[in-house]
């Protein structure tokens, strides 16, 4: 019986069907004997949260649109489908054409958040895959990963045979070009370029990957450690490997393939819709935010291009709604007569547009109410911290006056459910910094007595985060919150917030912690992983699958101390494990900005004069270019 | 303007998406052409498709039918033409025929049957023989009783579906492959799912869900003189 029919077998006995069968719109079918490198794309998590990341389509377009190259998806399985798939022997299989992973040349991750690194395993051992790097041999698919966890990419050290980083448009085809070069001197159909340097073929594959721009090729090096557990350095096992891997960038975001035939699925994912990506990186510099550091500097796609691609992605798509993608959408520099142009034509074709991270200090009064009017997201703010000291700390530009004169417009405009973001647990913050998210949230519901003209509901959210310490930003060096201490302090907030029409939501801390952990590990943490694992553990962002005493038992019996990772603070002069890897923003910056928080310093917007990050060491960036026009 | 039957394919892949994914297929596929459905009136308008009869999931079909209401005036061919190009991989449109602006049923109330076959897909070599002899004597039954559990009733509901079997035969190739005319509508509606398992159980055989493959054929209605026609002659 061939994979296809066993695996439909199956299919008829999960929740999700749908989920694996593919042949949705604008899936890519090819030859297989037409092809000469198949990529198997992973995302370690549930389909429909897959389907709905935007990097996913991006890649697979781009990866599909070479003749040579058939790119297929691949997903962790849900619960009940991997149970049925051990238990028939259905290996992890590709969505388009049934093919076993195994049968894969690559199998490319994507690395988005930490709580999906057990499923990266899971899939790698449903695969028939063996989970670290050196226990795989020709006969295996090169395993690698991209996205935003790979800045910090020591705990899958062990696991990846390499991971790319920044943008993933020009390097995963240098890649799949080098292990084009690999299976074809495999076959034996070529000769290798220099049959002297008695290397195997994969071991002369890692070292080609690790001379291309942006790649890390993780066991060319050995990690160095003190006494005291803390990393020292890496040691290069081969000269030829570069000291540090610089990231990618793509700078022309006008000419940079974009898919305007997007897969289209059957199903309800979590954002059905068709997306447009208006611009990449931000200049604010947060300091707790890992994107705005790795993702400089910004990058904008032209008015003309984004009302084009909006028109065809709808046309092609059929969807109904369209959503504008970036970091923080109002900083686009033209977003006024954007926005306009766009409610016009969405109003034209019956699309519903959604603009997420909106900020409506931006905007006049009058296309504020054309927003409002097509707007089906309620009204957000961020403020993440209580009180002004605490954002100055964070550097955090929005004041309390600017989310009062919004709340108080959207308001009058009828607005009547309001979400307020927080964190917690950030450098520097004190109970007052508490009482200041509730003074907020009580301030608001003031305005609303006071303006609102309808007497009906009225709700404000207060949805509180952990603080992370990420690898890649000014906090870095900061230690985490212990789960006791984010447990008081939430007990502390939802006593404070016991107001009408407030609702409090938060985060659970345990997750946090683990977060923490892998977010900052160096390899040693990877050994915890696979065994957290081995215990069962998968989905762990998921609160009905997340088992927190499996984790703890996974951190005893590998000998590896989450505290330590989580709770420790940083000496500055300590090597830190991602030192290797250079996002752009130089190490340098980030310590001046640590400094400049400790002193409660903001530090300006850059559009507003370039602020030195280190980008300018790689790339002219087009911010400082225009510098001149804002300052 | 106007109203439309359409008669179409669920086959391959696209079998296990649901009822409602499939209402959200035609919408979009819908809004890739220049053809503009007609919306309901009130708060929350919607387009205009209603189909004519759920098909179990996993199922495949060569005789699904939807209908439409159009705002633009395109003709059925055109409409046949504007889909063609739109829609996913294993749903074809295969006809198109106008029906009466104003009628009082609508095609889904008027189905009376539906024919489908049932594909045994395992490895048991005797199932084959001991199906095809059984299935005389089983026809001959004066009752066959199903058992089946009612989700409303939260418990195990006898009927007899002897009443609703028209027709039940096998092809004579070396498959085993059932064809089979069933009551189909409001009234003693037969999903043939529940009529093999009767049969496998009237046979003495196991009956394993995966190891068996259903297609829907056709759906049927009953004419002005009471002869059964294929639900593409339907005219309102
Ligand atoms: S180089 Fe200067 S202008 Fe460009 S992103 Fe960095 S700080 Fe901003």
């Amino acid at each position: 019986m061939d994979l296809s029919d066993k695996i439909e077998k199956l299919l008829t006995r999960v929740s999700k069907p749908a989920s694996y069968m593919g042949g949705e719109l604008y899936s890519v079918l090819k030859e297989p004997e037409d092809v000469e490198l198949h990529f198997g794309f992973c995302f370690p998590d549930l389909y429909e949260i897959g389907m709905s990341y935007l990097g996913m389509q991006i890649i697979y377009h781009v990866l599909n649109e070479q003749p040579w190259i058939w790119c297929q998806r691949l997903f962790a399985p849900g619960t009940d489908m991997e149970a049925l798939m051990r238990s028939e022997g259905v290996p992890l299989f590709t969505i388009e054409n049934k093919q076993p992973a195994r049968e894969m040349d690559i199998l490319g991750f994507t690395l988005q958040y930490e709580l999906s690194f057990t499923n990266i395993i899971n899939m790698l051992d449903l695969a028939g895959i063996p989970v670290l790097a050196k226990d795989r041999d020709d006969t295996m698919p090169v395993i690698a990963a991209g996205g935003n966890c790979s800045f910090s990419p020591e705990p899958l050290a062990d696991v990846f045979d390499f991971f790319m980083l920044g943008d993933g448009e020009d390097v995963l085809i240098e890649v799949s070009e080098a292990v084009r070069e690999y299976k074809r001197e495999l076959s034996g159909m070529q000769e290798p370029a220099d049959t002297a340097d008695g290397l195997r073929p994969k071991e002369r594959l890692l070292r080609k990957l690790a001379g291309i721009d942006g790649v890390y090729v993780p066991s060319l090096y050995e990690p160095q450690y003190a006494e005291n557990g803390c990393m020292t350095g890496h040691r290069k096992l081969w000269d030829g490997a570069p000291d540090r891997v610089v990231k990618r960038f793509v700078m022309d975001m006008d000419t940079v393939s974009y898919p305007l035939r997007p897969i289209v699925p059957f199903t309800d994912t979590v954002h059905d819709r068709s997306v447009i990506e208006l611009f990449r990186g931000c200049t604010r510099g947060c300091r707790f935010c890992q994107a705005g550091m790795i993702c400089r500097p910004v990058r904008e796609r032209s008015p003309e291009i984004i009302k084009e691609y909006s028109y065809n992605s709808l046309k092609n798509t059929g969807y109904d709604e369209m959503s504008l993608l970036s970091l923080s959408t109002s900083d686009y520099s033209r977003i006024e007569p954007l926005v306009r142009d766009l409610m016009q034509g969405c109003r034209a074709m019956d699309v519903g547009l959604s603009l997420p991270s909106l900020r409506l200090d931006s905007f006049s009064e009058e296309i504020l109410k054309e927003i409002m009017g097509v707007r089906k997201t309620g009204l957000t703010f961020a403020p993440e911290a209580g009180t002004q000291r605490l954002r100055d700390i964070i550097n955090k530009s929005i004041t309390e006056e600017h989310i009062y004169t919004a709340a108080e417009k959207a308001i009058r405009l009828g607005y009547s459910n309001i979400k307020l973001y927080f964190m917690i647990g950030l450098p520097g913050e004190t109970d007052e910094d508490l009482d200041g998210i509730a003074e907020i949230a009580r301030q608001i519901t003031a305005i609303n007595r006071e303006v609102s003209e309808k007497k009906g509901r009225f709700n404000v959210t207060v949805s509180v985060s952990n603080f992370v310490p990420k690898a890649q930003t000014p906090f870095q060096w900061a230690a985490q919150d212990t789960p006791e201490e984010f447990n008081r302090k939430h007990l502390y907030l939802k006593d404070r917030l016991k107001m009408k029409n407030v609702s409090y939501q938060y985060h659970g801390t345990e997750t946090s912690f683990l977060e923490a952990v892998f977010a900052r590990g160096d390899r040693r943490v990877g050994r915890a992983l696979i065994r957290a694992w081995e215990l069962g553990c998968r989905f762990d962002g998921w609160t009905e699958h997340f088992d927190y005493s499996k984790w703890l038992q996974a951190f005893r019996e590998t000998g590896v101390d989450p505290d330590f990772y989580a709770h420790r603070g940083r000496a500055e002069d300590e090597y830190l494990p991602w030192d290797l890897i250079d996002c752009g923003v130089s190490k340098e910056y980030m310590l001046k900005e640590k400094h400049r928080s400790e002193e409660g310093l903001q530090t300006r917007d850059c559009r507003k004069g370039c602020t030195g990050c280190g980008i300018k060491r790689y790339q002219e960036c087009p911010v400082y270019e225009q510098g001149a026009n804002y300052s | 303007m106007g109203r439309f039957l359409i008669k179409f394919t669920k086959e391959g892949e696209i079998r296990y998406i649901s009822h409602l994914d499939l209402l959200r297929v035609f919408q979009r596929a819908f809004r890739r052409t220049d053809v503009r459905l007609r919306y309901s009136q009130g708060y929350n308008p919607h387009p205009k498709i209603s189909f004519a009869m759920p098909l179990s999931l996993g199922f495949e079909s060569r005789g699904e039918y939807v209908e439409i209401e159009t705002e633009s005036g395109h003709g059925p061919e055109q409409i046949i033409r504007e889909l063609a190009e739109s829609m996913p991989r294993g749903l074809q449109v295969l006809a198109c025929s106008p029906l009466a602006e104003t009628s009082k049923t609508s095609p889904g109330a008027a189905v009376e049957f539906a024919s489908y076959t049932a594909e045994y897909r395992g490895d048991d070599a005797a199932m084959r023989d001991s199906l095809v002899a059984g299935i005389l004597p089983f026809l001959g039954e004066k009752e066959i009783i199903s058992v089946k559990y009612s989700k409303k009733k939260k418990k195990d509901i006898e009927t007899d579906i002897r009443p609703s079997i028209r027709s039940l035969s096998s092809a004579s190739d070396t498959r085993l492959l059932l064809t089979m005319m069933l009551k189909a509508g409001n009234v003693g509606n037969l999903n043939p799912e529940q009529l093999v398992k009767a049969l496998c159980r009237f046979c003495g055989r196991e009956y394993l869900e995966y190891e068996w493959r259903y297609r829907r054929l056709d759906m049927f209605f009953r004419d002005g003189k009471g002869r059964i026609r294929p639900l593409t002659d339907f005219k309102g």
